[in-house]
């Protein structure tokens, strides 16, 4: 009677399971590591699929052995226990015999994970090298050999997009058939970069640099994420990497350099620049760097990030404020911007919080300014 | 050791103090287990709360509950809570209640020592409280602390004065621990009756044997960590700090130096209650004992030196890699030989399915399951895909629920009869076993394939590919949440009443063990053995 | 029990207390003194 109960008490429970099962059996989900991309991803995956089967096997074979005797010796079928059973040769050699096998199986693990591990592990030439900088909550791409720098924002959409969380403004563009090698960094906390398709995760630590590889096989946009917690943005800060052939990467290369040249002469000039100018230009960079803490309406998040609009800093003496901005609040989120962006794109974006929300000051900073105060 | 007790000391006579002086005061190893175990059972519900909350944020994309920083800050004490809060006080509360009583001792080694380290523990769960509402009633409180439970620099350096309170609590914590720890392996070495020798003790005995070894190892190590996190934050050195010469993962190193470890002590005293429940109710002794405790020592020691799988995406050196990874892989074998061995037991026994059985067959089964996953991640490269993803999250609850949680469970329902005096409801006691260990796998099993999809850990949001999975394991995490009410109720109205228990409700209780704990009467006197036990 | 051997287990029983009361202690001095430079020259890259 007991027993019956419990039964069908358990048989209704699985129903639910098997409901939930099947409802997403409609979905087009995956059940497996995410299908790769890279030579390196493929060698990890087979490796991946090797472990799999082994823990498959060995699930199988435990449970097969536990449902066995539970069939068979139980009490109320009358099993008689066999009291002796641990003086037997079984019971007097299992403690050699179980880790013997169990060695056995983990030496054939461990010898091919090994393997696997040197060639994640290899430094051999790149031909393409990119210096990731993960910041609260961002990821800056630099090209070290053409002084290309990509900074990579959340793309802001709805959660009901596909793209939720998934996109960004500036993807990391990288050549197909290349191998290329990855130094990363990082301005504040803890990140981790990586995508799972085409390049394994490497941390990114403050004052360190760690080094990480990939030679992507097959064109396409690929995705990951930050995945070392790095505080409230941490589960905004997309990594998407678009791979292209080489013909066309050398095309973006060329376009992206001339594009930096442009910008460098613009900001090292003696231009004395307008207002409206500065702000146009200064709503971008704050758009870029600054919004995801202090927000759009400058307002920041009470007790975690400070407001700009009607504060002490932004709305009082340029000097603090230049300071702040360029050296930043040690300890905190706010990072020293000084070695991130240049000295127009400061001047614009301190013009921009000068004259913005509730701050009227009717500042125009200009780039001289803010090299002097570096 | 010493002769047989006689009843001569004035104090031993009479029965305990009435009232809250019985509490406060008590230096009685069943009160202060009694006391230990309470407190978990609170904590278990505090940190459920938290969990419940985790759950009905990750329902579906988007930030619906709180701020981001308030959900990491449910994230890092969830973990806190049910580590330091639920799991170790209750195998510190059954430590307790039984250890004495198993090898014949009176009491506790240090009793009045028993007595602050089981009070440490309310201050310190006040600490944590505090840590918790600290940035929301202090001007200027800063930042939640929204780091996990690993607490790593430099983003427990931009936290508010909740972690001030965070790190406290852990101190109070930890010299909570060890003293208990101190005190459990000073009973367990000196004050065994005449005749119970190593060899002899009960495995639940030997488990907390190697816990507290590994807690007076460990512990320190975390408190010293914790500690220099508190330097650098408020006294300006730089432990931790690239920018003054520190390193920040050298607190990944002390942390992970203490963090797994303190996975083993979290799992060992479930393996001893398994090391009971099993032979118990498959009426035969159990199967390899000497391996047993081999094989615990080994893992312990194994244990110690295996830290830096937690953090194979720093990039130590290939040597340090691979000697870590082929270390982690190698637990495999104590790990193995423990469960095979518990399954031999089984074998060719006479099995009844009484609740602990059930929570211990199902143990068997679901920890094996965390036991290959934990191989799958202890392979470096594989690892690279699998770290601070949800798969890692899937892997630690099975290995941590089944491994510590339900070992506990099968040592209250065990236990409960020789405790209480009375025997509890079967048939609710069955309920409870299935509603858990269904709804259990129902949270948690999915979560596998969320982490091989790419889902990170500690997320608030996420993006819309993830939505059903996750909102199965929310529906399977309310489910198991729901589930210990019932177990509040079971253990209240086995409190208030039920049949009365014999000394030895299980028939197959005493085969294959010198314990004594089934020699006195259920629930037993207020002092166990007025004169020493012998065992021959 | 009688008076001398209560005495004898309760020194015995304070004995190993100390004894793992120093080894926690040492735990302690080994993290601050001895493991940052293992770790930030050994093991770290």
């Amino acid at each position: 009677m007991l027993e019956r109960r419990t039964a069908c008490l358990a048989a209704t429970l699985l129903a639910v399971v098997g409901c939930l099962g099947a409802a997403v059996a409609h979905a087009d989900y995956e059940y497996n590591l995410t299908p790769p991309a890279s030579t390196i991803t493929q060698e990890i995956f087979d490796l991946h699929m090797l472990t799999t089967t082994i823990a498959t096997i060995i699930m199988v074979i435990v449970t097969a052995m536990i449902i066995y005797a539970l069939y068979a010796f139980r009490h109320s079928q009358g099993a008689i226990p066999d009291q002796d059973f641990h003086n037997n040769w079984f019971g007097r050699w299992a403690w050699v015999l179980v880790p013997v096998i169990v060695l056995g199986i983990d030496l054939s693990i461990a010898s091919s994970a090994s393997s696997t591990l040197s060639s994640v592990e290899s430094h051999d030439k790149a031909d393409v090298t990119v210096k990731v900088t993960g910041s609260q909550w961002k990821w800056t791409y630099e090209y070290l050999d053409d002084g290309i720098k990509v900074v990579s924002n959340l793309k802001k959409l709805e959660p009901t997009d596909p793209l939720y969380l998934r996109d960004v403004d500036n993807p990391l563009v990288l050549p197909t058939g290349k191998r290329v090698r990855f130094l990363l960094t990082s301005s504040d906390v803890l990140h981790n970069w990586g995508g799972a398709e085409v390049v394994p995760k490497k941390i990114s630590i403050p004052g360190y640099i760690n080094e990480t590889w990939t030679n992507i096989t097959k064109e396409g946009v690929y995705r990951g994420q930050c995945y070392e917690n790095c505080g409230a943005g941490h589960a905004f800060m997309p990594a998407v990497i678009s791979a292209v052939s080489p013909d066309k990467f050398e095309q973006w290369r060329a376009q992206q350099k001339s594009q930096a040249a442009q910008a460098a002469a613009e900001a090292s000039s003696d231009k004395v620049w307008g207002k409206d100018e500065l702000v146009a230009k200064g709503q971008e960079v704050y758009t870029k760097n600054c919004m995801a803490c202090h927000q759009a309406n400058g307002k920041g998040l009470p007790g975690v990030f400070p407001a700009l609009s009607g504060s002490k800093i932004a709305d009082g003496p340029v000097a603090g404020h230049l300071e702040r901005v360029i050296h930043g609040k040690p300890g905190t989120a706010m990072a020293a911007w000084g070695p991130q962006l240049n000295d127009l794109e400061i001047a614009a974006v301190v013009t921009f919080e000068r004259n913005s929300w509730d701050n009227h000051t009717g500042d125009a900073v200009q780039p001289k300014d803010v090299k002097a105060a570096r | 050791m010493s002769g047989a007790v006689t009843a001569h000391d004035d104090h031993h006579d009479h029965g305990p103090p009435k009232g809250w002086q019985r509490w406060l005061y008590s230096t009685n190893h069943k009160d202060i287990g009694t006391m230990y175990l309470f407190f978990s059972l609170f904590m278990l519900f505090f940190g459920g709360a938290m969990a419940m909350y985790i759950r009905a944020e990750l329902f579906m994309p988007g930030v619906q509950l709180a701020s981001p920083n308030f959900y990491n800050n449910m994230v890092t004490d969830h973990a806190l809570v049910m580590v330091f809060g639920m799991v170790m006080p209750a195998a510190a509360g059954m430590a307790n209640w039984m250890i004495p009583m198993m090898i014949g001792a009176p009491d506790m080694a240090l009793p009045r020592l028993n007595n602050l380290s089981f009070w440490l523990l309310p201050a310190a769960a006040l600490m944590l409280v505090l840590s918790i509402v600290a940035p929301y009633i202090f001007p200027n409180g800063g930042t939640p602390v929204n780091t996990g439970w690993t607490l790593l620099p430099p983003l427990s350096k931009q936290v508010g004065i909740g972690m001030d309170f965070t790190i406290f609590a852990i101190h109070l914590l930890g010299v909570s621990s060890i003293l208990a720890s101190i005190n459990i392996v000073t009973t367990i070495l000196n004050m065994r009756a005449p005749g119970m020798t190593l060899m002899k003790m009960p495995l639940f005995v030997w488990s907390w044997f190697f816990t507290g070894l590994l807690l007076i190892a460990v512990m320190p190590v975390l408190a010293g960590a914790v500690t220099m996190l508190l330097f650098d934050r408020h006294f300006g050195t730089s432990f931790f700090d690239a920018a003054g010469g520190g390193d920040p993962i050298l607190f990944q190193h002390l942390f992970w130096f203490f963090g797994h470890p303190e996975v083993y002590v979290l799992l060992l005293p479930s393996i001893g209650v398994l090391g009971l429940v099993i032979p118990t109710f498959s009426r035969k002794p159990l199967f390899g004992y000497k391996s047993l405790v081999w094989g615990m020592a080994f893992l312990a020691a194994l244990g110690m030196v295996v830290w830096a799988h937690h953090q194979y995406t720093i990039g130590m050196s290939l040597a340090a890699t691979n000697y870590f990874m082929i270390g982690t892989i190698l637990i495999s074998i104590p790990v193995g030989l423990m469960l095979l061995n518990f399954i031999f037991t089984m074998w060719r026994g006479s099995m009844t399915f009484e609740t602990p059985m059930l929570f211990g067959i199902a143990i068997i089964l679901m920890f094996s399951f965390a036991g290959v996953t934990g191989v799958m991640l202890a392979v470096v490269p594989a690892d690279m895909q699998y770290h601070d993803t949800m798969f890692v999250v899937a892997h630690f609850h099975y290995a941590l629920i089944p491994g510590a949680v339900f070992g506990l469970y099968a040592g209250v329902f065990y236990w409960l009869p020789k405790w209480t005096g009375h025997m509890y409801d079967e048939r609710l006691g069955k309920i409870f076993f299935w509603w858990t260990t269904i709804s259990f796998n129902i949270t948690f099993f999915p979560q596998h394939f969320l982490g091989l999809a790419g889902m990170p850990r500690r997320i608030v949001d996420y993006s819309v590919q993830y939505t059903d999975f996750n909102m199965i394991s929310s529906i399977g995490g309310f489910l198991f949440g729901l589930s210990h009410l019932l177990f509040l109720y079971i253990i209240i109205k086995t409190i208030r009443g039920g049949e009365k228990a014999p000394a030895k409700p299980w028939e197959g209780a005493q085969i294959g063990t010198a314990g004594l704990e089934w020699t006195l009467p259920s629930p037993p006197p207020f002092h166990s053995f007025t004169e020493a036990p012998v065992v021959r | 029990m009688d008076k001398r051997d209560h005495e004898k287990l309760r020194k015995a029983n304070l004995r190993v207390a100390l004894i793992l009361g120093a080894i926690a202690l040492l735990g302690v001095l080994y993290t601050f003194l001895y493991l940052p430079k293992v770790m930030s020259g050994g093991l770290g890259e």
